[in-house]
């Protein structure tokens, strides 16, 4: 017997060294690939949650006002989810059994294939839009991903609020922050049927023409994102309130 | 004893559970052929062969319940000391430091008829070696695994954990690179 192999079977004799247990490697391998379930879940919703984005924006809103509109309303936080996603899953498949034996791009395609087509069906089943409107209730999720503020700025030329009062030419806007605006509609184009009555939410652009007084150019129907039915759009604070009492 | 020294190595690392004198076994077999491995890929000294030798045979032993069957042994035993001669060679921070001086048996050899031709085939081992001690790690282990060890592409994939493909590219990409090593060295 060699010098090395002694050595050796004098140290596992001497603290009574044993393999390690098969179950710890299936635990490894269990633990790994729930890993990677809980991600590939984590970015199929994030992909349900672009695809949604992609099918209720208002693009002919957003392109009138290039790409800064454009910019400013995408999905920034389930883009990010989507590429943590992607970048982790393909960290972690290469450490499974036969993980290594797939080339990095062909995984990470094929991780953002599953996530699209996942995500595709939990958009066009409207349960991405669930999902969206419960977690809105959170005011963390909320601060991360709606986007009401975006369509009140005024001095952009850009309104949202809830109809207040309404007559032939014009009407008034409850705005996000509390304040009534007088809003001229004798020459705005309607870009849906029905919008203009009591109650209901509308985001518009055009112009300022005085103090909280602005001429509409085009009236669109708001898709109110933080789900909640009851106040005001972008009053997540006035929904958790509500809720409290 | 005769049977166990006939026995495969599978046959061996399925018992060692049982019977960690298979070991010693194991380790008669791939001693050699590894130190010669590691020595190929790090140039390191006969104590740190001998220190990572130490501890691949024991990571045989304590994982060998994690042994996949669907590779053979050796392939196996080959990965274990691949990861741990790349892992003390970062550890370490430093380039493979291969001694190139000619040794005894080449100097001997000058001493017969043919000596220009030993001499020659001495000097253009040392100037391959410097080639191939040149070479990015990732590119140096797959010409040393092929070249040097004589495995085929799968087997190099599953001793380096990567795609075959990519075993292909990197093989590819590494004798481009010792090409104009030497091209360059000539000029």
């Amino acid at each position: 017997m060699n010098r090395l192999a002694k050595k050796l079977l004098k140290k596992i004799q001497d603290q009574s060294l044993k393999p390690k247990p098969h179950w710890l490697f299936i635990l490894r391998d269990v633990l790994i690939w729930l890993l990677l379930s809980i991600w590939i879940i984590l970015g199929s919703l994030a992909s349900a949650m672009i695809i949604d984005y992609l099918r209720f924006n208002d693009w002919s809103l957003a392109w009138q006002f290039g790409n800064y509109l454009i910019i400013r309303s995408l999905p920034f936080f389930w883009l990010a989810t989507l590429i943590a996603a992607i970048l982790i899953i393909r960290r972690y498949f290469r450490r499974t059994r036969h993980g290594y034996r797939h080339s990095i791009v062909r995984i990470t395609i094929d991780g953002l294939i599953i996530s699209l087509l996942i995500g595709g069906l939990i958009a066009f089943s409207g349960l991405g839009k669930k999902i969206h409107q419960n977690l809105s209730q959170k005011p963390l999720y909320y601060q991360l991903t709606c986007q009401d503020k975006l369509w009140y700025q005024p001095s952009k030329g850009l309104l949202a609020g809830k109809i207040i009062t309404v007559n032939s030419k014009s009407l008034q806007l409850s705005a996000p922050d509390n304040s009534v605006w007088l809003v001229t509609t004798d020459t705005a184009i309607l870009k849906q049927a029905n919008l203009i009555k009591l109650g209901q939410t509308i985001k518009l652009n055009g112009q300022i023409t005085g103090d909280k007084v602005f001429q509409a150019k085009e009236i669109h129907s708001y898709q109110n994102s933080c789900g909640c039915q009851k106040c005001n759009c972008g009053q997540a604070n006035s929904c958790q309130k509500q809720k409290m009492k | 004893m005769e049977r166990f020294i006939a026995a495969s190595d599978e046959e061996l690392a399925a018992d060692l559970n049982n019977c960690p004198e298979n070991l010693a076994i194991l380790i008669n077999r791939y001693q050699a052929p590894l130190s010669r491995y590691i020595f190929r890929l790090s140039g390191l000294t006969k104590e740190d062969i001998e220190d990572i030798l130490q501890l691949v045979f024991f990571k045989l032993y304590r994982n060998i319940n994690n042994f996949d069957p669907e590779l053979k042994f050796s392939t196996w035993l080959y990965r274990i000391a691949h990861n741990e001669t790349i892992s003390h060679h970062r550890r370490k921070m430093s380039r493979p430091n291969i001694d190139y001086n000619l040794d005894d048996n080449t100097f001997n050899s000058l001493a017969g008829s043919d000596w220009q031709q030993v001499a020659n085939n001495a000097i253009w081992r040392t100037q391959l070696n410097q080639a191939i001690d040149s070479l990015p790690e990732k590119y140096r282990q797959v010409i040393i695994l092929r070249y040097f060890e004589d495995l085929d592409y799968q087997t190099i994939a599953e001793i380096i954990q990567q795609p075959a493909g990519t075993v292909a590219t990197f093989l590819n990409r590494g004798k481009q690179q010792l090409l104009k090593f030497l091209t360059k060295k000539y000029e």
